[in-house]
């Protein structure tokens, strides 16, 4: 089907790469059927983009390149609406907000969006039982990963992917 | 706003498939089961109100845009 963005113009998805997300995004409820899209320079980070609404994108990156000793504990009733087994691996990716200054860029830890790739279904579930918030600063998840030697080589490249995006 | 008296073990209906259930009252907290349709998010309040938020400040505006780089549709 052809997605008509209001940030990108054209695009064409095929129907296989479309995510269904049964209850939207948490306060969009209309939108409900999402694809993930990548644009050039701006890598490990993708855009969330609604397929039904032309407006409607969010930047997300996975959540192992952001916040590597990130914990999710997902609910039986989420694990079964989005029909996870105990073998299937899920993709977790967290939602980036970007202000007018990137290096104000925060990432939403309390509600990470969870894909189970196989069955093209989605979630923005709540992840509320290890004391994260909505807006966690990514420049200071680098400055301490980097203090603690657990940087990796794609840390700074990832922060001027943001400013990139911005 | 329609308030209502219930008391432990009863229970509310919301339209045709949502059942409210008061299992507990101790003092000032009140435990409740929900019993809700898949397409229905149930989620506290004040949670809701500040993932909400957070989508609407992450939710691109008009300062993204395209297509001057390339575009492809990813998993």
């Amino acid at each position: 089907m052809k997605l008509k963005s209001r940030h990108f113009g054209e695009i064409e998805v095929e129907d296989d790469k479309i995510i269904e997300f049964g209850q939207g995004m948490i306060g969009f409820p209309q939108a409900k059927r999402f694809c993930l899209l990548s644009q050039e320079g701006i890598a490990p980070y993708q855009w969330l983009h609604a397929v039904d609404q032309p407006d409607l994108a969010f930047l997300v990156a996975p959540q192992l390149l952001l916040y590597p000793q990130y914990e999710l504990t997902l609910s039986d009733c989420e694990a079964a609406r989005l029909r996870f087994s105990e073998s299937d691996q899920a993709v977790v990716l967290l939602v980036v907000t970007l202000p007018a200054d990137p290096k104000d860029a925060t990432m939403n830890l309390l509600a990470p969006v969870v894909i189970h790739e196989a069955e093209r279904l989605g979630a923005q579930v709540i992840n509320e039982r290890h004391g994260y918030t909505v807006r966690h600063r990514i420049q200071d998840e680098m400055r301490s990963q980097a203090k603690e030697g657990t940087s990796h080589a794609g840390a700074n490249q990832e922060k001027e992917a943001v400013a990139d995006a911005g | 706003m329609l308030v209502l008296t219930r008391k432990k073990k009863q229970s509310l209906m919301l339209g045709d498939d949502i059942e409210v259930h008061i299992l507990e009252v101790n003092g000032d907290q009140v435990r409740i089961g929900i019993v809700a349709p898949d397409s229905v998010r149930v989620l506290r309040r004040e949670i809701y109100h500040d993932v909400a938020a957070a989508n609407q400040a992450a939710a691109v505006g008009s300062r993204v845009s395209g297509p001057a780089k390339k575009i492809t549709p990813g998993i």
